[in-house]
């Protein structure tokens, strides 16, 4: 399972990001968002997350045990462990582990634990679970 | 309470220094935020009859309660200063991320003042506050400006600037941020140019903005996004945004055309109305938190500027570049706007200055020798286009327009400012006024000057059958002017409650699931009130009085001579007392001077 986005509905509203930030720190920081809405000079671009690849780069980069995976293949970062070298940042061929912004933690999607709430919150109806 | 930040970030440009203050729970709870905030803030801070370009004029720019937060629309900002056309209360308001990043920062407020010896900028980085010289942006455009500062910092900078006409001091002039949001009434570029102040950039991503019930929020978005959806207003404006507007004031008779001539032009809608944009429609955009996304990035398809792909036009913009200028080229429209947008010019007052000046010369009342050779007349697109880069730069004519029509109407004389199409130095925006009586007595009263954003009773009053009625016409504006006004205090933008058809319960809802304090809707109004007399007052204590509420000559003395408005002025007796019956509804006595029992009664102070 992964979260989906239809580029052609995406307005760059980044509620997506807000609803994240919100549901995971019950509050709103977009820069502590594990989906994220590249915007541009005209052309808002769609958002993107975690692909959750069936051979999870990140999971493989980490060299503390610091990452847990389950039996859908959804990869959390456990920050108990977690010594923030960031190896599983880089090993991600999407770019799409962050930092947040306050702990500074390695963050990715995690589904909400299968219901994700930015598809449920997105106005234009651009995200899907699929 | 829950969202707020509690506190404001106050920088001298002169001494170059900053702090950071509380701002106290008695003050958040009888301003609530955004323009009653601001306002206070102002208010406080600002020393009476400062001259609007001394370095002691304030700035405050604020944000409010759901500002950044999980309720959708709140991506504005206001800004505050004394106002260069008419040294009155200014408010200019805009969207971008700059006003989530202020917030996002750990501050409700900013409050600027001093001036800058040199060209600088303003980089507020989290906790950091700097002011950094910098000659190498002066001169710039606005996108020039924003490339180069996100170039230099880096793309977590959110940043308003101004353009060559903010640094000319033009008195048209506006600020821009994320290229295409403009906070454009009222010179709030000029009081930035005035202070060598060319942007201020924040990078805000260390506070996070709380809220008191998370998931309430969340199921309240959700039922605000279905009510949009099912409502008609909601369905056309997702698809066609404001241009969408255009249909119903051409129906009506209350298109500016020519220069506010007449109200009615045939075919807009097809020309340069929604269905023009419709068709060089690229995609919708959104600001950050929008259910609506009525932006439309729009791709100009023939002509010479084929290619151009732009944010916009807006219904204001396509209404007085095309028809109050006869221009039918919507393609000429949208390169207008983005010479506007790029020099840092506010369409509006460009647009309709450029109209005084095509009917100066039509009616002889100017040359080619007062024009530098110029024939500036109706429908010349190429004059146009070189009349805003005239005006931005303030070169030969265009220095003459850049101070607006007013003040250009009194140096040509001979009658021109019968036709001068202002209140209080700004000018009039995209709704002709003798075909919206309502809308008309808005314009008078609106504290910056001619303005549609404070109180907008147009579609109640077609609603009704009575636009060319003075009947009642006080109460109603007095009451969307407060509705409107909570929606800019809370700081929505107002689409996103107008067209899902939100009511003030909603609104309180919200703010309590949000701030975590109950609120009733009277609590709502009575802050309504008690800014809008505030602001009345500082307006009365600057200069300004009943006299300047009043409209151009052309809205008493001309009927207008076709259209579905045909015939219709309004009487300079009915005006007036439309104006006193407002007065007495707002506690001020007939000459627009808030009684010391209002005073009281409001606890304004």
């Amino acid at each position: 399972m992964r979260i989906v986005v239809d580029n052609k509905k995406c307005t760059g509203c980044r509620i997506c990001e807000q609803t994240c930030s919100a549901f995971h720190n019950r509050a709103v920081n977009i820069y502590r968002s594990r989906i994220r809405v590249t915007s541009s000079e005209t052309l808002p671009n769609a958002a993107e997350t975690c692909k959750h690849c069936r051979i999870p780069k990140c999971y493989e980069a980490c060299k503390v045990d610091a990452m847990a995976i389950d039996e859908d293949k959804i990869v959390t970062v456990l920050e108990d462990k977690c010594v923030q070298c960031y190896m599983c940042v880089d090993a991600c061929p999407f770019d799409m582990m962050f930092i947040d912004a306050v702990t500074e933690y390695p963050i990715k999607c995690d589904l909400c634990g299968g219901d994700p709430r930015c598809v449920k919150q997105c106005p234009e109806g651009a995200l899907s679970l699929k | 309470m829950k969202s707020y930040t509690g506190k404001k970030l106050i920088v001298d440009l002169t001494t170059k220094e900053s702090k950071v203050e509380e701002i106290s729970q008695d003050i958040l709870k009888k301003y609530l935020g955004g323009r009653g905030l601001g306002a206070k803030l102002f208010f406080d801070a600002q020393p009476p009859n400062t001259q609007p370009f001394s370095p002691e004029n304030h700035v405050v720019i604020a944000s409010g309660p759901i500002t950044g937060s999980l309720v959708p629309g709140g991506s504005k900002f206001v800004l505050i200063t004394k106002s260069p056309v008419n040294e009155g209360f200014l408010e200019s308001y805009s969207s971008g991320n700059i006003a989530y990043s202020l917030k996002g920062a750990g501050y409700d407020a900013l409050v600027i003042k001093g001036k800058c010896d040199r060209p600088s900028y303003l980089k507020i980085d989290n906790q950091k506050v700097e002011i950094i010289e910098d000659e190498s942006l002066w001169g710039t455009d606005t996108f020039e400006a924003e490339r180069k500062l996100r170039e230099k910092l880096s793309d977590l900078f959110s940043a308003m600037v101004i353009g060559p006409a903010g640094e000319n001091q033009v008195l048209m002039a506006g600020l821009n941020s994320d290229f295409y949001r403009q906070a454009a009434r009222g010179g709030g570029g000029t009081i930035f140019g005035s202070k060598n102040l060319k942007a201020v950039v924040v990078k805000g991503t260390q506070h996070d903005i709380t809220c008191s019930d998370v998931e309430k929020v969340f199921t309240l978005q959700r039922q605000h996004r279905e009510k949009m959806a099912n409502n008609p207003i909601g369905k056309t404006r997702r698809k066609y945004g404001s241009p969408y507007t255009l249909s119903m004031t051409n129906a009506i008779g209350m298109l500016p055309t020519k220069n506010f001539t007449t109200g009615h032009y045939e075919n807009a809608e097809e020309l340069f109305g929604h269905l023009g944009v419709d068709r060089i429609k690229v995609k919708d955009k959104s600001c950050i938190g929008c259910i609506e996304a009525c932006s439309k990035v729009t791709k100009v398809t023939e002509g010479p500027h084929k290619g151009l792909v732009f944010e916009g036009p807006e219904y204001e913009t396509l209404a007085l570049f095309g028809s109050n200028l006869l221009i039918e080229d919507i393609g000429a429209i949208v390169k207008a706007n983005e010479m506007c947008d790029r020099l840092g010019l506010d369409t509006i007052s460009t647009a309709v200055t450029i109209g005084f000046a095509m009917e100066c010369y039509e009616k002889g009342l100017i040359d080619q020798e007062d024009t530098g050779g110029l024939e500036i007349k109706f429908g010349d697109i190429e004059v146009t286009h070189k009349l805003i880069e005239m005006i931005a730069k303030k070169e030969g004519f265009g220095a003459l327009l850049s101070m607006g029509s007013k003040r250009a109407a009194q140096k040509i004389g001979k009658g021109s400012e019968k036709f001068a199409m202002q209140v209080k130095g700004l000018e009039i925006p995209a709704y002709e006024p003798r075909a919206s009586f309502g809308g008309a007595l808005a314009y008078a009263v609106s504290p910056r000057g001619a303005c549609h954003r404070r109180c907008w009773p147009v579609s109640n009053e077609v609603i009704a059958g009575t636009p060319y009625n003075p009947e009642g016409k006080a109460k109603l504006v007095k009451k969307v002017w407060d509705e409107t006004s909570i929606y800019h205090t809370l700081l929505f933008c107002d689409f996103q409650i107008k067209h899902a058809k939100l009511s003030l319960q909603d609104l309180c809802d919200y703010y309590e699931a949000l701030v975590g304090v109950n609120i009733t809707a009277e609590d709502l109004l009575e802050v309504a009130d008690r800014q809008e007399t505030l602001i009345r007052y500082f307006n009365c204590q600057e200069g300004l009085s009943k006299k300047d509420d009043t409209l151009p000559d052309r809205c008493f003395n001309e009927k207008i001579p076709s259209g579905p408005s045909k015939g219709i002025s309004i009487g300079k007796d009915i005006f007036n007392d439309m104006l006193e019956e407002y007065y007495e509804l707002r506690g001020w006595n007939n000459e627009g001077i808030p009684t010391e029992e209002t005073l009281k009664r409001l606890e304004v102070f």
